[in-house]
């Protein structure tokens, strides 16, 4: 099972017509301060498996690490690998994780690695930025 | 160990949804739900629109503040985005 599409968004459904919708997709995040939180966010992930792999389940771990490379929030989620749509195809699924509250605690390159089987199968890279601070010049203009 | 989760839920003909059970460790507060969309055989083309301009715009105030995504900021609102969009056509519609 390989991951042909994994990224972090703002949104993401799929409509009733199996279409994937993903908005907002984002590499970086801009704190207020530390620590923060991101009050929102989607890890939208496409699996595609083999035939030798339908009905099986999978564990799928997923691994938030910052700068240190010391994990600091994991997620495990055991899936089961569908049919394909037609026979003699492959078979593509997506996975939508909706996660509330995904701590900031420091700036730098943070990552989320995605992972079945224990192996790594996707990177989705995650840069913090440091909070923003205003100049003296933009606090006198926006009061 | 976590275990799979027999909850599944129709979001139309063509696709299968199943919610998955997430363990999560590490630190508290984090709340995640997990969803896998898994197209059924035979599937029928179904043309409903599911992304709807309320379901845009629920998403952008949930996830705009206090952390932004890296373009987040250039779109101020989606009336702004829409109105700039305007602009553009009526301008090449006029230069054409």
């Amino acid at each position: 099972m390989n991951a042909v599409l994994a990224v972090a968004a703002d949104y993401a459904n799929v409509a009733s017509d199996g279409k994937l919708n993903i908005m907002g997709i984002f590499q970086e995040l801009i704190p207020q301060g530390f620590p923060s939180a991101v009050p929102q966010m989607y890890l939208v992930i496409s699996w595609d498996a083999g035939p030798a792999e339908f009905g099986s389940q999978k564990k799928v771990a997923i691994t938030y690490i910052g700068p240190d490379s010391d994990p600091e929030v994991s997620l495990d989620a055991a899936i089961q690998v569908p049919e394909a749509v037609r026979p003699g195809e492959r078979a593509v699924f997506h996975q939508i994780f909706g996660i509330q509250g995904l701590p900031i605690v420091r700036s730098g390159p943070h990552a989320i690695y995605i992972l079945s089987g224990g192996e790594e199968k996707a990177r989705i890279p995650l840069y913090v930025r440091k909070p923003l601070t205003l100049t003296g010049e933009e606090v006198e203009q926006n009061g | 160990m976590v275990k799979m989760v027999e909850k599944e839920a129709s979001a139309g003909d063509a696709v299968k949804v199943r919610e998955n059970q997430v363990a999560v460790t590490g630190v508290t507060g984090v709340h995640v739900e997990s969803h896998v969309f898994e197209l059924r055989p035979k599937a029928s083309a179904i043309h409903s629109e599911t992304f709807t301009r309320g379901v845009f715009e629920d998403a952008l105030d949930k996830a705009s503040r206090p952390v932004k995504g890296k373009y987040a900021d250039m779109l101020p609102s989606s009336e702004e985005f829409i109105e700039d969009k305007r602009r553009e056509i009526e301008l090449e519609d006029r230069l054409s």
